[in-house]
């Protein structure tokens, strides 16, 4: 990751804990191994690309508000799903009174199931704040060009004491069983909203495209780690 | 507000939307009148205290994570009432099932004659403190000695600024007083009406409490008005 960069973030950290502004951030790791084992290439980078419908998300919550606005853009409260549809009702966006650890809604993709949770695919397109998907998506199966989408693993919560970050990290893994390489060039998350599932449906949180092109071989396995953390004044 | 620290604020602001990381403020706005309309007395200073269930709430939004830790304190992912009670379970803090949040039912708007959710004030001088769950000297709903009567809560006001691509919504709530003598506020605080976690009973949970940077003092037959603003700098 860019040292330069990187001070950034860690000046926007630190003004966010003088200040009491909560400044979340969030990280992409990928592992590659062969059909033995062996790990074969790894990357991590920053997610620069909460997308507008996380922003919408996050004001919703924050301010107690509904996403009741028929247009989608600058200044609009809802969200676009996977499907390009625009959504919004008489409730706040990410509401929900069921659990959303496990996968049935929340982040965690259930095992074969290629429309929420932890996706990849093999588009190139720079990340826009207006994505709502991924540009192609690898799908989920044993075809060329297709990758086994794995049931997400359980949450991991960390906190660290001395800085008082709290992290989650989501990771899922994915199998090349389709006869050749599989070339992974941008990573995404969806949530699965269940308040109103109809209403809200999956959306995008965050698009970001890789540093560098991820390529799975045959028989070999990803492993695709998303960490989003905020740190806490105490 | 200070000049200093608005820099600071100002460059918080401008790094966040750099960098894409979304980084909320949030603002007091405080006005007395007497009983003839007159403005006595008015200022507005940045709310501070988001507490730790509002970083809590935050952090399951983002990560899709349960609030299901049965303590309340660093590391811990649940929410402490305005009772002192902790409450986790499988699921989010939820503002009402299936229903608008803009309402006096849930959510941020507190119903005529309520002083246990909506914005709140209070006579309690102590700092603020993270690990606040309710205000320190709440001020009483009604007509008696040392209380204000809670006006309804005006409806949400949201406005977009194309030019600083800024999103605010505003909460006002008025406070009549009706006592019979001058009533003085130190503290301010918002509270939501929302279900425990993964369930459908229904509690009021403080997001922020602060304490203000001068007593405001509301005389026997004047009003009071406080507005919360909420705002979220985006990209784009």
């Amino acid at each position: 990751m860019d040292p330069i960069e990187e001070a950034r973030y860690e000046q926007l950290r630190k003004l966010g804990q003088e200040l009491h502004i909560p400044v979340s951030e969030a990280f992409w790791e990928l592992e590659v191994r062969d059909g033995n084992g062996k790990v074969i290439q790894h990357l991590k980078q920053r997610s620069h690309s909460w997308v507008r419908n996380a922003y919408n998300h996050m004001f919703c919550q924050l301010a107690g508000k509904n996403a009741n606005y028929g247009t989608f853009g600058p200044g609009y409260l809802n969200v676009k799903d996977t499907g390009g549809t625009l959504r919004q009702a008489v409730a706040p966006i990410g509401q929900s009174d069921t659990d959303i650890d496990g996968t049935s809604y929340g982040y965690r993709g259930p095992a074969g199931n290629d429309t929420w949770g932890i996706q990849v695919g093999s588009g190139t397109n720079p990340e826009s704040f207006e994505d709502y998907m991924l540009q192609t998506k690898i799908a989920n199966g044993v075809g060329a060009g297709q990758l086994s989408y794995i049931e997400q693993d359980p949450h991991v919560i960390t906190y660290n004491a001395g800085t008082r970050v709290l992290s989650n990290a989501m990771v899922r893994y994915f199998n090349n069983n389709s006869g050749g390489d599989v070339a992974v060039n941008e990573v995404a998350l969806v949530v699965n909203q269940p308040q109103g599932g109809p209403v809200y449906g999956k959306w995008v949180q965050a698009r970001d495209k890789l540093a560098s092109t991820v390529t799975v071989p045959n028989t070999g396995q990803l492993k695709v780690t998303y960490t989003v953390q905020l740190t806490y004044p105490a | 507000m200070v000049s200093e620290e608005e820099k600071l604020y100002e460059e918080l602001r401008r790094l966040g939307q750099k960098l894409h990381i979304p980084a909320p403020e949030a603002f007091w706005e405080i006005e007395v009148r007497d009983r003839s309309g007159q403005v006595l007395q008015r200022f507005k200073q940045r709310s501070h205290s988001w507490v730790r269930n509002a970083y809590n709430m935050m952090f399951c939004y983002l990560a899709g994570k349960d609030l299901n830790n049965g303590s309340f304190g660093a590391g811990y992912l649940s929410v402490k009432d305005t009772g002192n009670v902790v409450r986790y379970g499988g699921g989010p803090v939820c503002l009402g099932q299936g229903v608008s949040a803009e309402t006096t039912s849930w959510g941020y708007r507190g119903p005529a004659g309520s002083d246990v959710y909506g914005i709140l004030v209070g006579s309690g001088t102590n700092p603020e403190d993270f690990e606040s769950y309710a205000l320190q000297a709440k001020i009483a709903n009604g007509t008696g000695a040392g209380q204000l009567t809670y006006v309804e809560s005006e409806a949400h006001a949201i406005t977009w600024n194309p030019g600083t691509l800024t999103m605010k919504n505003e909460l006002a709530r008025f406070f009549n007083n009706n006592s019979g003598a001058d009533v003085s506020v130190n503290e301010v605080a918002l509270a939501l009406r929302g279900y425990q976690p993964g369930s459908s009973v229904p509690y009021n949970y403080m997001t922020a409490r602060d304490k203000l940077v001068a007593t405001v003092t509301v005389p026997n037959t004047g009003q009071l008005k406080v507005t919360y603003t909420v705002q979220l700098t985006y990209p784009a």
